[in-house]
């Protein structure tokens, strides 16, 4: 047997890559039609793919180098009544294995799994076993059932489980190409289970793919019910996931963001859980992306970062693939996503768990109304909505959170950019404009102190709207909207009627601009309607604040007199500033 | 200072045999890289590049334990410990020598190939684990580990045939 040049690896690598991708039943007929494309390395592709198979069947390097930790030496001994007899595999939290009763009174081979962390105490060895009884009552069809937990004489605790051979859901889906209807009525069995232990006032708290099995039959069982609260440190309730888990796997990504961030985790944190589980299977990514990440991008991602919606998914090279796994191509399933399964997804991944569906239950109901077509209870965010909750929600944080609003809304303002979707882009921009002035300032306004945000979301919202000025757009309905938040900003600059940031000639610049942009537009009701009304700004600024009495008497005559002939030029009914 | 701190964890879990279930290399690495991370903030800015880094390490402790054990044996010196008594542990002492040849090789040819057979085998990480530190997927983290063991094994077979 020939060693594989470097050069010769980076030409096969690709190709192994590929076909080891495959399904095992798939790879042959993979490498027969590569055979006539690439004769050579098709060749040398059939050799490794049997020396691979050959390899994986004797378990070549899968068993641990370090002396101790190689656990055959495990076999054969006595667990409480079950005997040991192959393991299974090795997780973060510890190592499963193989069982069966040790006095033959039952056929059924049961799962050991050893816990690696050590309840030192004897205070700590009771408990474990007290709320293992609690968690063996919990009994469901599509829960893995709990046969009994307790502790070896070297202090490590362990659990007997129903021994349950299947793949995870994600794999069970994309092996068997199921379509989005398909996946989401098994995601439906997924809910049923974990609405029953929450009724038993049981959280899972660790639910992710590797837990949530499905058998042969395509029946779905869930792993490790209240697994992870057993293995919370005693008396440290606020011990987040991250802490918690350092001396185990660190694979935070279905974790919600209350586990992060040492929130209280209730049943509202096996929603999230359930969301972000969701979200994979209908489009083959984490919620959090599925780019390069440290854990603490990760962290921050969780706590911080919303999701995109599901049908966003699909713009990278592998929309393809990952449609054809669901039967359907990239566009389909694209729309297939948009709207309804959008909506339930972004309320299931909310950050706050109490803008969550309230109940796993509910979440179940719109996903049946979602298949049989009916309209489902959840509503989409709208944008000024979700903007101002934000405001109120973090007074706190408000500097930081204008910052994080205005960074997202120029993000979105880029990728515009990118696509020169001038039109769109000009919605964007007016979108934001209207969201700052409109509804994030009455906000901020009632905050109080809060002068450095309110300069910065001037500062920004000015920049965005001169562009939008720049770009001469001829509609007249965006240039009396453009007027008015100029004269919106020129309120927030310097107005004494309102709150204001005490620059007066900045406002009367704002409210300058303006002015040029409403006389362009010509004599419609809404133009005179803003051009009048930013005359009385005008003359209000100047006589209150500047001391310019007669200027603006003048500008207040003026805008008197253009509200007066509102009527006459418009047929309007009388106007009155 | 992070190798000794390592040597100083290894030696500790090496000297833990006998337990039922040991705690194991993760356990050990997710250890040392808190108790460095709270000694040594600024030199290993991320957990993913610190893991790669003592999983090489940790390969060369295991290695050189292989290696001191063999030249006991042929020294013929009385085995005071149990470490012979103990089971043999999966891969014996030449076949991880030559193992951590080939993986030499490997690095050259596939540097992140090698990462993950140090994570993997002698770390004991799970492709999920290996995954969340890599950014990839745990299939990809899987496969590339298939990959990687197709062409240590090829490697290994070619020196035991010359």
């Amino acid at each position: 047997m020939r060693t594989l040049s470097p050069d010769r690896w980076q030409q096969i690598s690709p190709y192994l890559d590929q076909v080891l991708a495959l399904p095992e039943a798939e790879r042959t007929a993979w490498v027969e039609s590569f055979r006539a494309e690439k004769p050579e390395l098709a060749k040398l592709l059939q050799e490794l793919l049997e020396e691979h198979s050959s390899l994986a069947q004797k378990g070549f390097l899968e068993r641990s180098p370090i002396p101790g930790t190689n656990q055959s030496s495990l076999v054969g001994q006595k667990i409480g009544a079950y005997t040991l007899m192959s393991p299974i595999g090795e997780g973060g939290m510890g190592s499963v294995w193989l069982a069966e009763r040790s006095d033959g009174r039952f056929e059924r081979q049961v799962a050991v799994k050893f816990l690696r962390f050590s309840v030192a105490s004897q205070g700590g060895t009771e408990r474990f076993k007290r709320e293992g009884m609690i968690l063996g009552q919990l009994a469901h069809p599509h829960i893995a059932e709990l046969i009994d937990a307790g502790v070896t004489p070297n202090g490590e605790p362990y659990l007997v489980l129903e021994h349950v051979e299947g793949e995870h859901i994600d794999d069970y889906c994309d092996h068997r190409r199921l379509g989005v209807d398909a996946r989401i009525r098994l995601f439906l069995d997924v809910l049923s289970a974990v609405a029953h232990a929450h009724a038993n006032l049981i959280v899972h708290r660790d639910l992710k793919p590797s837990n949530v099995l499905v058998r042969n039959d395509g029946q779905v069982k869930l792993l490790d019910f209240g697994i992870a609260k057993l293995l919370a440190p005693h008396g440290n309730p606020t011990a987040t996931l991250l802490t918690q888990e350092a001396g185990g796997a660190l694979t935070p990504q279905f974790a919600a963001p209350e586990q992060l961030t040492g929130g209280a985790v209730t049943t509202a944190t096996d929603v999230y859980a359930l969301g972000g589980l969701l979200y994979l299977l209908l489009t083959g990514q984490h919620p959090t992306g599925s780019g390069q990440h440290s854990p603490a991008d990760l962290v921050k991602a969780i706590a911080e970062t919303e999701a995109p919606g599901a049908s966003e998914c699909f713009m990278s090279t592998q929309s393809s693939a990952i449609a054809a796994m669901r039967g359907t191509t990239a566009e389909k399933l694209r729309r297939e996503l948009r709207g309804d399964l959008d909506t339930i997804l972004a309320k299931t991944l909310k950050k706050l768990p109490a803008e969550r569906y309230t109940s796993v239950t509910t979440l179940a109901e719109d996903l049946h109304r979602y298949l049989k077509h009916e309209p489902i209870q959840a509503r989409p965010d709208r944008f000024t909505y979700r903007t101002a909750k934000f405001v109120r929600r973090n007074r706190v944080a408000v500097t930081l959170g204008i910052l994080a609003v205005i960074g997202a809304l120029a993000a979105i303002l880029m990728v515009e950019r990118a696509a020169r979707r001038a039109e769109y882009r000009f919605q964007q921009v007016r979108k934001l404009a209207h969201a700052v002035l409109f509804d994030l300032n009455p906000e901020i306004e009632q905050l109080g102190g809060s002068t450095k945000a309110r300069e910065l979301l001037v500062r920004t919202s000015l920049e965005y709207l001169d562009s939008l000025a720049n770009e001469g757009s001829s509609d007249p309905a965006l240039q009396v909207e453009l007027a008015t938040a100029y004269e919106k900003i020129g309120d927030v600059q310097g107005n004494s009627k309102y709150s204001n940031l005490g620059h007066p000639e900045a406002a009367l610049e704002s409210y300058g601009k303006a002015v040029a942009i409403a006389r362009k537009v010509g004599p419609s009701p809404d133009a005179l309607e803003i051009l009048a009304n930013t005359y009385s700004d005008i003359g209000t600024v100047q006589v209150m604040q500047l001391g310019l009495r007669s200027a603006g008497r003048e500008n207040l005559r003026l805008a008197t007199s253009i509200a007066d002939s509102i009527p006459k030029l418009t047929g309007k009914p009388e106007y009155k500033l | 200072m992070l190798y000794s701190e390592l040597h100083r964890l290894a030696k500790r879990e090496l000297a833990r045999r006998g337990v039922p279930v040991s705690l194991g290399a993760t356990t050990l690495l997710h250890q040392a890289y808190i108790e460095m991370a709270g000694k040594e903030r600024t030199s290993f800015p991320d957990q993913s590049r610190f893991m790669g880094y003592a999983a090489r390490v940790m390969r060369g402790l295991i290695i050189d334990h292989a290696r001191s054990r063999r030249a006991q044996k042929r020294g013929g010196q009385f085995e005071i410990t149990s470490l012979e008594t103990e089971i043999e542990s999966a891969a014996n002492g030449p076949e991880l020598v030559r193992i951590g040849e080939a993986l030499d090789e490997l690095s050259k040819a596939d540097p992140s190939l090698s990462e993950i057979v140090d994570l993997k085998f002698f770390c004991g990480f799970t492709f999920a684990e290996i995954g969340a530190m890599k950014g990839i997927s745990e299939r990809t983290a899987q496969r590339q580990w298939e990959k990687a063991r197709i062409y240590l094994h090829r490697k290994i077979r070619a020196d035991l045939e010359i």
